[in-house]
């Protein structure tokens, strides 16, 4: 034996901040379920293996880095997060209504539901299909060796420290696959429910360390899901998917760790709702990279209305040109949430359209943080990109961070911003009080047809329908604390 | 009891007076025009009985159906039974006319301590409403006011006000900027609304509306004060003549 080598310092990583209750718990999930999944194929083992190196290099995110800044993670930090498929769902009633409605059963289509992690088979429903299209599960895909999931499973998705876990994680989730020229017409409908069966209500607490519910499953402590979706729309094929998150139980606390990848072929057009209920003692980290190519169209519809500490983060790279892209937010937020929406749009390419409008309503002490970024690369001549954040507080105490942010490379482009902070118009609000309304009903009003600006333009009925009503009872509880 | 009493009312807008001691009367059953050049305080008028806040008022008492409603806001105002169809309609995107026109509806009924209307018997009333104005279902479904035209417009203010039934309604400049067939949509809606239990005050800068709603007395508004009043055809006088006449008058008030 001769001295050892010097080992080899690894570039510049934060190992500190690796050093978390809810990073460890992460890592050693994983190195418990490589231990024990032999069957994966090499491929995606070897994409889980790398991820997770990622992440131990990295660890979760600080405040002290700049896109994490407004958004400090320590309270999920400090939660050790048991996997939550190692939960078996309580199944009392009252978590089988609260899947009902997460499931939304009035939306009728194609339906894919996991809970804790797991496929449903019982509650998931899907009906026929144009010939070639693939609606599945990913277990499945990969037992069955399918070849979109080989190709573009793990190929879009950053090295965020959250997707990296997802990739380590995910043993399961949803696989869309939509052939060259194929409409289909009825939406598909992913959920992810979980339940966590720890509710801070038990105790009271309120610091994501309840108690388990009253049945008789073992969970200490809080659990973490992590759904995964893998959307490939063929050119000109055409497809239009939602993607509901919630929990089961009123206050329960756990994380939702989840992570979209859409390919959107030339000419193939993208409708995409994602319907955020968690419980508002969740935690909610949500990635969405889409990858678009000639004369394309994907429009995104992120309504955020659960939670209590959201990280959205949305990458759009517009690889060709003639296309579209249309990302509208809504988020609101009262008590103590924390709702955060950072979005990247790449323009690479020439004659490309991209509208982008967030509309934040804030109550309480809730608060917002938007980051909105627009790359124009020097090819992207006459590229066409609006960019608009709206947020209205309604108490002193809520606040919001909005940030455009542009880097515009290209010389003839039309790249606009604007970020609006504000109250409700006082001429309306006396228009509606000349009818009769009283000053609250009028503001509760207002407030409402701000929000459902962005709701009106989701496809589906029975989504717009259930949020309508979902905000129209957001209002009236603000008001009702008010008085 | 008179309908509406207006006495020495006095308002300003940013610390400058436009209304300079107004009196007016209107009785149950009556109609009142009130007319008068651009600036003399017609539409200033208008909004204030409406309770519109962006006005103070300085002196004076306004009492509607015997009750001082200066200290009662504009919902209120409505409860009791006024109505201002305003010159310039507000866009509300987001609402619907049809649940506007509920929600509205049934704030005024709160008021007055009467139980909602349930959807289907509103939806039912409204249907029975919409002939009046030529207002159809398609309208009934888009926001108010949004992306209407400036004749939908006031067609809309109208329709409302044959929704909400006031016992007084406020009709200001409600002609500006209405073809002739526009024009009788509204004066029918308004004529239709005629009876001996309500009143109602039509503000305009034309004789052409008084036409079609004809009034039983005509006022004229000058630079804050009423200098004249007549029957109808003092405005087929003002047509005429034109206001200069009147606003020399005012210049040098009678009785001083």
């Amino acid at each position: 034996m001769t001295t050892t080598a010097p080992t080899p310092t690894k570039p510049s990583a934060p190992v500190a901040s690796v050093a978390t209750p809810a990073g460890d718990a992460f890592l050693a999930e994983y190195a418990a379920q490589s231990r024990a999944n032999g069957h994966a194929p090499a491929w995606l083992s070897e994409r889980r293996a790398a991820a997770a190196a990622l992440f131990a290099a990295s660890g979760l995110p600080t405040t002290r880095q700049e896109s994490w800044r407004k958004t400090n993670l320590q309270p999920l930090a400090t939660i050790a997060f048991a996997h939550a498929e190692s939960l078996a769902p309580a199944r009392s009633d009252e978590s089988s209504a609260a899947l009902d409605r997460l499931s939304l059963p009035a939306m009728g289509g194609h339906r894919l539901v996991f809970v804790n992690g797991a496929y449903d088979r019982d509650r998931s429903s899907i009906g026929p299909l144009p010939a070639g299209v693939t609606v599945t599960t990913l277990a499945e895909a990969w037992r069955a060796g399918d070849a979109a999931a080989a190709d573009h499973y793990g190929r879009y998705v950053d090295d965020a420290p959250f997707s990296a876990i997802n990739t380590a994680l995910a043993h399961d989730g949803a696989l869309i696959v939509v052939p060259a020229g194929v409409h289909v017409e009825t939406p598909i409908h992913l959920v992810f429910a979980c339940d966590s069966g720890v509710d801070i209500r038990v105790d009271g607490r309120g610091d994501g360390r309840g108690d388990p519910r009253g049945d008789d499953r073992a969970a200490a402590s809080p659990v973490a899901h992590h759904p995964r979706v893998l959307i490939v729309a063929g050119a000109n094929s055409r497809v239009t998917v939602v993607e509901s998150y919630g929990g089961l139980g009123v206050g329960d606390v756990y994380l939702t760790n989840a992570v979209t990848e859409v390919v959107v072929a030339e000419g193939a057009e993208v409708d995409h709702t994602k319907r955020q209920l968690e419980s508002e003692a969740a935690f909610h980290m949500s990635a969405l990279h889409v990858v678009q190519t000639g004369a394309s169209r994907f429009t995104n519809h992120n309504i955020a209305l659960g939670g209590r500490l959201v990280r959205n983060d949305l990458a759009v790279q517009i690889d060709a040109s003639e296309c579209d892209t249309l990302l509208h937010g809504l988020y609101m937020g009262h008590g103590r949430q924390h709702i955060d929406n950072h979005t990247r749009l790449e323009h690479a390419q020439p004659h490309c359209h991209s509208f982008e409008l967030y509309k934040g309503v804030l109550d309480g002490y809730a608060t917002g943080v938007f980051t909105g970024r627009i790359k124009v690369y020097q090819d992207a001549q006459q590229t066409d990109a609006v960019q608009e954040n709206r947020c209205l507080l309604l108490s002193d105490t809520a606040t919001i961070n909005t940030q455009p942010q542009l880097e515009i490379f290209a010389d003839d482009v039309k790249c606009t911003h604007g970020a609006s902070v504000g109250e409700l118009d006082v001429t309306q609000l006396t228009y509606l009080r000349t009818r009769g309304l009283p000053d609250a009903e009028a503001h509760g009003i207002l407030t409402y047809a701000y929000a459902n600006e962005i709701i009106e333009r989701i496809p589906v009925e029975a989504v717009r329908d259930e949020l309508e009503g979902l905000v129209r009872s957001r209002v009236r509880e603000s008001q009702r604390l008010r008085d | 009891m008179p309908l509406l009493e207006i006495r020495n009312l006095h308002a300003s807008v940013d610390g400058k007076e436009i209304l300079k001691g107004i009196d007016l009367t209107v009785n149950a059953g009556e109609v009142h025009a009130i007319m008068g050049p651009n600036g003399s305080g017609k539409s200033t008028l208008a909004q204030t009985l409406a309770g519109h806040d962006a006005y103070t008022i300085t002196e004076g008492s306004v009492t509607f159906n015997g009750k001082d409603i200066l200290d009662l806001g504009p919902d209120e105002r409505a409860g009791e039974g006024m109505f201002l169809a305003f010159q310039y309609p507000v866009e509300i995107p987001g609402v619907s006319n049809t649940y506007f026109l509920r929600a509205a509806y049934n704030a005024i009924r709160a008021y007055r301590g009467e139980p909602e209307l349930d959807p289907v018997k509103f939806i039912a009333y409204l249907k029975s409403k919409m002939h009046i104005v030529g207002m159809d279902q398609a309208m009934m479904k888009r926001s108010v006011n949004a992306g209407f035209s400036g004749g939908e417009k006031k067609r809309n203010e109208i329709f409302q006000m044959s929704v909400l039934e006031p016992t007084l309604a406020i009709l200001d400049e409600t002609d500006s900027g209405l073809d002739i067939d526009a024009l009788r949509l509204v004066a029918d809606g308004v004529n239709a609304m005629r009876s001996p239990e309500r009143a109602c005050i039509v503000v305009t800068h034309y004789q052409r509306l008084l036409d079609y709603i004809v009034p039983d007395v005509v006022h004229v508004l000058v630079d804050g004060r009423i200098v004249r009043s007549g029957g109808k055809e003092l405005a087929h006088e003002l047509e005429a003549k034109g206001y200069g006449w009147l606003e020399e008058l005012a210049a040098v008030p009678a009785g001083r």
